[in-house]
C-alpha cells in the first residue's frame, strides 16, 4: 500500500491535492440521473504560516500519537494497510489528537448544515482501494510523492510490534512464537 | 513463562498489557479491577451526562479484546495488599496471586476537600460509570446541581449539564476558571464564552459546610461569606488525587509512586503509569502529577514494553489539555503564566474569540494556550518538546 512523502518545499500552494481529495470518494458512485455526487471536504490543508502556504497532511507515522491521544477509542492503525484510520461514528470531536500531531494533519469539521452540533475529526484515509493517494498523483510540482508507507518501511520486529499493539482482529497463538 | 499482573484495568493498565503482549505472547497476563466494567474510557463521561452518547459507547475495545490476548480477567474485586518480597498481590477475597513483573496502574480519586462530611447524599464526585449514571438521572428529574471546582472536569461537567437542559452553578475558589491549566486572559475567555451560555459561575468563592433536610437528603450548600445556595447535588470537582493506597507502607511518597523514564518504581519488579505515577514534566524540570489521558497511555504501553523485557524509554510528560466548551476549542500546554523576570517573555495575539499566548524561557517555547484556533498546536507542543530535550539541566522554578 502506498503512502504519501512530502518535500513541502516544492509546494506552491495550488491546491490541487484538495480537489483530488475531495473528489475521490465521488469517483467511486457511478453518476446517474441524480446528477454529480455531492463532494466531500478535503483530508489535508492549507494555512499561511510567515508568509507562505503550507500544506498539512497525515503521515500514517509508525507510531502514531495521535492514536495514544484518542479518549475515545475512534482513531485506530488498520494493520492490513499500515494506515492511521478514524471510526468516525466514535469521535467526540475533542481536540485531543488535534493537540498530539506535530504535523497538524487533524481538523475537527462542523457540519456546515448544522454548525452548532458537535464536530467531528477529519484526516486523510488514506486512499485505501485506490492504487496510491490521489493527492499525490494529481500534483504538479512533486511536492506530494507517493512513497512507501511507515509500515512497510519499518523492520519486519518493528512492524509487527506497531501493528500488534493496536490490532483490531485475531487472536495471540503462543505455540507459533509469532503474530501479526 | 513470565508472569504479570497488572492492577487497574483503564487507560494505564490496557495499554500495558498490549505492549506485553505485543512482546511476549507467551506469558501469564493477568489484570485487576475493583470496577466490574470492560475498560472504558472515564473522559467520555461527561459526554454521556450531555447525551451525545450512550453507556455501551464508553468501552474502548472489542468484547473478545481479553480473551483473545489470553488475559485473566479478575474484574469486580479488590487488590488489598502488595508483598514485594514474596511478588504476591492479595485480594480482597483472600485469593494470593503471584507475580515476576507487577504494573500498579491503579489511577485517581476525587480529591475531597476535608471539610465536608463523608458520605451524605447528594454528595459526589465524578470518576466512574455509576458516578455519571446518578449524575444525569438527578439532572434529568430536575435536581439543583452545583459543581464544586472550576478545573477540567468542572468545566465539562458544567457545559454536559448546560447542553442535557439543566442550570448547574459552578463555585471556584480561583479568581478564573481553569486555574491550574489556563493563563488569566485565557481562563476568562473560557468563563465569559460559557457565562454568555447562561451558565452561573461564582469565582473567589469556597463550599464551607452543607446542610442537610428533615429527611438526611442535601439542602444546600454554604459559602464563606454565609450566603446558602439551595442544591440537591453537589459535585465535587477539586482535582484528583493519585490512588496509592496499595503501596502507601512500602514506599514513603507523598503524592504519586515516583518512576524513571522506563516506569520503574524504587521496589523491586513494580512498575507503576498512569494517574498514580509521578512522572518528569520537561517544561517545569521536575517530577509531578499530571493526570491525563495521552500520558496514562504512552506511560502503560513504557511500562509494558520494559516488563517484557525491552528497554523501552518515556518521552517525558508534558502537562497539557485539550476542551471543547460548548463551540468552542481550548488547548493549553506546559508553563502557561511566565513569572516577571528578566528571562521570561510572553507573546499574546487577542482577536475576539481568538487567543494564542505563546511563553517563551531563554527564548525556547515552553507554554501555549489557544482558543477558537486551536490548528497550530501539534506542531508548538513539537517545538516544545524539541526545546526541552537540550536544556535538561538549566532550568529551575
Ligand atoms: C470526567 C473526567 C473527564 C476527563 N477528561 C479528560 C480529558 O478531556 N482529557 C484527558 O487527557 N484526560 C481526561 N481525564 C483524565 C483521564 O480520564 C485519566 O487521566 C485516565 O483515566 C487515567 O487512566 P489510568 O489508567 O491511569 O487510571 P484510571 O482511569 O483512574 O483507572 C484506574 C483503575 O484501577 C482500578 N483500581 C484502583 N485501585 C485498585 C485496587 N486496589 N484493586 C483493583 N483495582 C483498582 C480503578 O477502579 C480503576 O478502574 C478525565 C477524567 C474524568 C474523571
Ligand atoms: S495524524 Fe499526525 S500523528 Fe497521526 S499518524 Fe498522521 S501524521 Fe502521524
Ligand atoms: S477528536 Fe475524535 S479522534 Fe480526536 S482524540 Fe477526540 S475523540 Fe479521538
Amino acid at each position: 500500500m502506498l503512502s504519501l512523502r512530502e518535500e513541502s518545499i516544492k509546494c506552491d500552494g495550488c491546491g490541487r491535492c484538495q480537489l483530488a481529495c475531495s473528489l475521490g470518494p465521488a469517483l467511486r458512485v457511478p453518476v446517474n440521473d441524480q446528477g454529480i455526487p455531492k463532494l466531500r471536504p478535503p483530508l489535508l490543508w492549507f494555512d499561511e504560516i510567515e508568509g507562505r502556504r503550507q500544506i498539512f497532511v497525515c503521515r500514517h507515522c509508525e507510531n502514531p500519537i495521535c492514536v495514544d491521544a484518542c479518549v475515545a477509542g475512534a482513531l485506530w492503525v488498520d494493520s492490513k494497510s499500515g494506515m492511521v484510520r478514524v471510526h468516525q461514528n466514535r469521535c467526540i470531536g475533542c481536540y485531543s489528537c488535534v493537540m498530539e500531531c506535530p504535523f497538524g494533519a487533524l481538523r475537527i469539521v462542523y457540519p456546515v448544515e448544522e454548525p452548532s452540533t458537535n464536530g467531528v475529526v477529519h484526516k486523510c484515509d488514506g486512499c485505501i482501494g485506490w492504487q496510491a493517494p490521489l493527492c499525490a498523483i494529481f500534483c504538479p510540482t512533486g511536492a506530494l510523492q507517493t512513497a512507501k508507507n511507515a509500515a512497510e518501511r519499518a523492520s519486519k520486529r518493528r512492524r509487527e510490534r506497531a501493528m500488534f499493539v493496536s490490532l483490531t482482529t485475531g487472536t495471540v497463538s503462543c505455540a507459533a512464537k509469532k503474530h501479526g | 513463562m513470565a508472569k504479570y499482573v497488572i492492577i487497574g484495568n483503564s487507560a494505564a493498565g490496557l495499554a500495558g498489557v498490549k505492549a506485553i503482549r505485543s512482546k511476549d505472547p507467551c506469558g501469564e497476563v493477568t489484570i485487576i479491577s475493583d470496577e466490574k466494567h470492560f475498560p472504558y474510557s472515564r473522559v467520555l463521561l461527561t459526554n454521556y451526562i450531555a447525551g451525545h452518547i450512550e453507556i455501551e459507547d464508553f468501552f474502548l475495545e472489542d468484547r473478545d479484546l481479553f480473551i483473545r490476548l489470553k488475559v485473566n480477567q479478575l474484574l469486580g474485586t479488590r487488590a488489598i495488599a502488595i508483598h514485594p518480597l514474596h511478588r504476591t498481590v492479595e485480594m480482597e477475597t483472600g485469593q494470593v496471586i503471584t507475580y515476576e513483573t507487577l504494573l500498579i496502574a491503579t489511577g485517581g480519586l476525587p480529591a475531597f476537600p476535608i471539610n465536608l462530611p463523608a458520605k451524605i447524599k447528594g454528595i459526589t464526585g465524578l470518576r466512574t460509570i455509576e458516578d455519571a449514571i446518578n449524575i444525569r438521572q438527578q439532572a434529568m428529574a430536575g435536581a439543583k446541581v452545583v459543581i464544586w471546582g472550576g478545573g477540567l472536569v468542572g468545566v465539562k461537567l458544567a457545559c454536559a449539564l448546560h447542553e442535557a437542559g439543566n442550570s448547574p452553578e459552578m463555585i471556584v475558589s480561583s479568581p478564573h476558571l481553569l486555574s491550574q491549566v489556563a493563563d488569566d486572559e485565557g481562563g476568562s475567555l473560557v468563563q465569559r464564552h460559557m457565562e454568555r451560555h447562561g451558565i452561573r459561575i461564582r469565582c473567589s468563592a469556597d463550599v464551607v459546610r452543607v446542610v442537610q433536610d428533615s429527611a438526611g437528603g442535601l439542602k444546600s450548600a454554604v459559602l464563606t461569606g454565609g450566603e446558602q445556595i439551595p442544591c440537591h447535588l453537589l459535585v465535587v470537582c477539586k482535582g484528583v488525587r493519585p490512588n496509592t493506597s496499595l503501596v502507601d507502607k512500602l514506599l514513603s511518597s507523598s503524592g504519586g509512586i515516583p518512576v524513571d523514564s522506563r516506569m520503574r518504581t524504587r521496589l523491586p519488579n513494580i512498575y507503576a503509569a498512569g494517574d498514580v505515577a509521578n512522572t518528569y514534566d520537561i517544561t517545569r524540570q521536575e517530577s509531578r502529577l499530571m493526570p491525563i489521558w495521552p500520558h496514562a497511555v504512552a506511560q502503560g504501553r513504557t511500562a509494558g514494553l520494559n516488563m517484557a523485557g525491552e528497554k523501552a524509554q518515556y518521552r517525558g510528560s508534558l502537562p497539557r489539555n485539550a476542551l471543547e466548551i460548548l463551540g468552542l476549542p481550548f488547548i493549553s500546554m506546559g508553563i502557561v503564566q511566565a513569572p516577571a523576570q528578566e528571562e521570561w517573555e510572553v507573546s499574546i495575539h487577542h482577536q475576539g474569540n481568538n487567543y494564542q499566548k505563546l511563553v517563551y524561557f531563554k527564548g525556547r517555547l515552553v507554554g501555549a494556550v489557544l482558543t477558537n484556533r486551536v490548528e497550530p498546536a501539534g506542531r508548538l507542543q513539537a517545538s516544545i518538546r524539541s526545546a526541552a530535550g537540550d536544556w535538561l539541566d538549566q532550568y529551575s522554578v
